[in-house]
């Protein structure tokens, strides 16, 4: 699938800013960043992208969460979400995969390395029904 | 028309007639002017009368040292090119000051191979009339996260102190562990996004250690301490290291999980009792369509499939769907063949199957299949790029980094060892031309460490006539790549040699029962561990571990048996322990382990933890009675209990004695 637009959702500012460098620069993407759940609900009302970066472990409305409230949404049916996560043992990417998302990927990641991976996971996805 | 570039010149500056009658004989076959001074005097007189390009300077002249006459040169403004010429190759510290200091480009040591020293003339020359290499022009982007990396530097060293402080609170009475948690979970992720991962690892071992507190596991505040403390050493590390060498993330190690497809139910139930007596992850189907059910959602690192299923049409077409599966392309697979046939095997060469075995497979096969193929799987090859040139340095980091490979990178070749002892790479990939130290003296000095002696080395040159080549070579390189690189020829070279280095190093460096090392490469890595360690002011614990009443186990329910308890000891020793650590089979029933800095209460806890699990594991005699294994462990400390291996491992054995006297079955520190 093409990628032209990302939204990061993560409650760590340096996060946010080190993602945003690395897909914009090395990935070639447009991002927007947000800081939480609720917020990025609010930024994919107001503009789809074409994917979204989802931290798990967040304040309020956590990772899971947020994506069961994108899932509730028939409006948003096919919209790929990636989990980020620091506890990325096999047991939770089976639990992530399960809840629906499209990959998982673990922090600490790589910066020259991010697009790449999300390139893998969503040419995995092929062509969204 | 552009000019005929003139001929190029230099003076020798060495008072051996010898030395100076070779070198002059070598450059000048090459078409230069050379012109000879037997000592400093001489070289005035000479530069007086006429500058060369280059002035090659000996190190010890009669009159003055090299040093000196270069300064002299400096000062004057002369604008020939000084190359130093030195007799001590190790002396980096003299080497770096000739460079920060003078400027001097480039080192020779002496003995040269005259070869050699055409090459390094050529390229001083290059560099000094101001034709760079070939492809310095297309200047690709910097590191484009430096600068930030660089920000974050100030914060990092906050947050250390911050989590410091919080892991305290969280082990004084009734203190609350969740703000302690919060920052570790923060720190270990962000800080290795952003290149320290030292810190992250330390911030999530804070983490996972606060998680068991209040998971039930009672609350320890001298281990809380004692990580308080490191992460108050890394922070004043940080602040005396002017940068840390960038490396990627270390995955986190887990439990290879397997997928059989067998359609045979005896193979089925016999593999199944040995991986469980390994504690392997088996999962096993019987038809194509239960090993696609048991892969929904569920990654699996490697395979065995059955190439009678019936046909092997129907294997291989099993093969494809797995693979097609997300997060399957990479998966492993051996064809398990009733049957040897040249047919089959290169129906699964051409299916890109990896291994192709012929049955049976039962018990010590099938785990050792699964270890070559673990092997094999590990295609996060790590490599380190020694090269001055950021731009090349980059692109050529981003090229194999695009391949899932780890790659650290290196611009000060004067720290290649410590970089080595770091990053450990499987690959060492090498610029020729570098100030101070260049390819070629970093590759002597790397085959001069026993540690490294095998280790792959491919070097990489904008130059590659046969005398390029043949010096490479005679300095230990094992292969070489031009200058501007395709892409795909350098990851074709470095991942096939990797990948056939390992399995060499595996077979050579372990033992077959338990996959540790032996003793020789643990002593040659625990070593480095001590030195690396002393060197940042760190401690390291080593145990000694000995297999309570061995002799009885084999005796009352054999031989067999015996090794099953070696092995599944060592397993859990393995899962237990962290990538840096290292376990080794010492002899016999004996084991030893080296944890990197780990003070000896925190080795304690991890060896208990061990000692309790292989306790609670039941195992069966050849008759079918069950019983129970425990294990002694001595442990020592350096540098408190000594500063060499052979002393530490000395104390730990005497404890490890005492721990016997004393009725087995614990750990004496």
């Amino acid at each position: 699938m093409d990628i032209r637009t990302v939204l990061v959702v993560d409650d760590e500012p340096d996060i946010r800013i080190v993602a945003d460098l690395s897909l914009r620069a090395i990935g070639g993407w447009q991002t927007t960043l947000v800081a939480s759940g609720a917020e990025a609900l609010a930024a994919i009302a107001a503009r789809r992208p074409d994917l979204v970066i989802l931290d798990v472990m967040m304040p309020e409305m956590d990772g899971p969460q947020t994506l069961a409230h994108i899932q509730a949404d028939p409006g948003l049916k096919g919209l790929p979400v990636i989990f980020l996560t620091a506890k990325a043992q096999t047991r939770d990417i089976e639990r992530f995969l399960a809840l629906g998302a499209a990959g998982v990927l673990s922090k600490p990641f790589d910066p020259m390395q991010l697009p790449g991976q999300v390139r893998a996971i969503t040419d995995a996805l092929g062509e969204p029904q | 028309m552009s000019p005929e570039p003139a001929t190029p010149s230099l003076l020798i500056v060495d008072d051996d007639d010898s030395f100076r009658a070779a070198v002059r004989t070598t450059m000048q076959a090459l078409g230069w002017r050379v012109t000879e001074a037997a000592s400093a005097g001489e070289a005035r007189s000479s530069l007086a009368l006429a500058v060369p390009d280059i002035v090659l300077v000996d190190g010890m002249l009669p009159d003055a040292n090299g040093r000196e006459l270069i300064a002299e040169m400096r000062a004057a403004g002369c604008p020939a090119e000084p190359i130093y010429l030195s007799a001590h190759f190790r002396d980096i510290q003299t080497l770096r000051s000739l460079n920060t200091e003078l400027g001097v480009q480039v080192v020779l040591s002496k003995p040269i191979d005259l070869v050699e020293l055409g090459v390094r003339l050529s390229g001083a020359l290059q560099g000094h009339r101001g034709a760079g290499p070939a492809d310095s022009s297309q200047l690709a982007p910097l590191d484009p996260f430096a600068e930030l990396r660089t920000a974050y530097r100030e914060q990092l060293l906050a947050h250390l102190t911050s989590l410091a402080t919080l892991l305290q609170a969280a082990a004084s009475p009734g203190g609350d562990p969740a703000p302690a948690i919060a920052s570790a979970h923060r720190l270990r992720g962000t800080a290795g996004t952003y290149g320290y991962f030292h810190a992250s690892q330390l911030a999530g071992q804070a983490e996972e250690l606060l998680l068991d507190m209040t998971g039930g596991v009672p609350r320890d505040p001298a281990l809380l301490g004692a990580h308080a403390t490191s992460l108050r050493e890394l922070r004043s590390r940080l602040l005396a290291e002017p940068e840390p060498i960038t490396a990627v993330a270390a995955p986190i190690r887990q439990a290879t999980r397997v997928l059989a497809l067998l359609p045979d139910r005896s193979t089925r139930e016999e593999l199944f009792r040995s991986a469980h007596e390994r504690m392997l992850e088996v999962d096993f189907a019987a038809t194509e369509d239960e090993a696609m059910q048991l892969s929904q959602g569920r990654v699996h690192d490697c395979a065995l499939v059955s190439l009678d299923l019936p046909a092997p049409d129907d294997a291989f077409r099993a093969v494809r769907r797995l693979r097609s599966l997300p997060g399957g392309a990479d998966l492993r697979v051996a064809g398990i063949s009733a049957i040897d046939d040249v047919t089959l095997r290169l129906g699964c060469a051409r299916e890109r199957l990896d291994l192709f075995e012929v049955a049976p497979i039962g018990g010590l096969r099938f785990i050792e299949i699964v270890r070559r193929l673990e092997l094999m799987g590990q295609t996060q090859a790590r490599v380190l790029v020694i090269e001055d040139d950021a731009a090349f340095l980059q692109r050529a980091s981003a090229c194999l980094r695009s391949r899932d490979m780890e790659v650290s990178t290196l611009q000060d070749p004067t720290r290649c060892l410590d970089a080595l002892d770091q990053f450990e790479p499987d690959l060492v990939l090498l610029d020729i031309v570098m100030p101070v130290l260049s390819g070629f003296d970093v590759c002597r000095l790397i085959r001069a460490s026993a540690r490294w002696r095998e280790l792959p080395i491919i070097v990489i040159s904008a130059r590659l006539g046969p005398e390029v080549r043949i010096a490479t070579f005679q300095s230990g390189a094992d292969d070489y790549v031009a200058k501007p690189i395709v892409e795909a020829e350098l990851i074709a070279r470095v991942s096939q040699r990797v990948q056939r280095s390992r399995q060499a190093q595996a077979q050579r460096e372990r033992d077959a029962l338990t996959n540790l090392l032996l003793r020789r490469p643990f002593s040659e890595r625990g070593q480095e561990r001590l030195s690396m360690a002393r060197r940042q002011g760190m401690a390291v614990s080593v145990a000694m571990i000995d297999v309570d009443h061995f002799k009885q186990v084999n005796d009352v329910h054999g031989h067999l048996v015996g090794d099953q308890v070696l092995a599944v000891l060592a397993q859990v020793l393995d899962q237990r322990t962290r990538a840096e650590d290292v376990c080794a089979r010492w002899g016999g029933e004996e084991f030893a382990v080296v944890l990197s800095n780990t003070g000896p209460d925190q080795a304690r806890v991890v060896l208990d933890r061990v000692r309790e699990e292989l306790l609670g594991l039941t195992f069966h005699g050849e008759d079918g009675a069950p019983f129970h294994v425990s294990f002694s462990g001595g442990i020592a400390c350096a540098p408190i209990d000594g500063a060499t291996l052979a002393e530490v491992l000395k104390t730990a054995d005497d404890r490890l004695f005492q721990a016997k006297q004393a009725g087995r079955n614990r750990i004496v520190t």
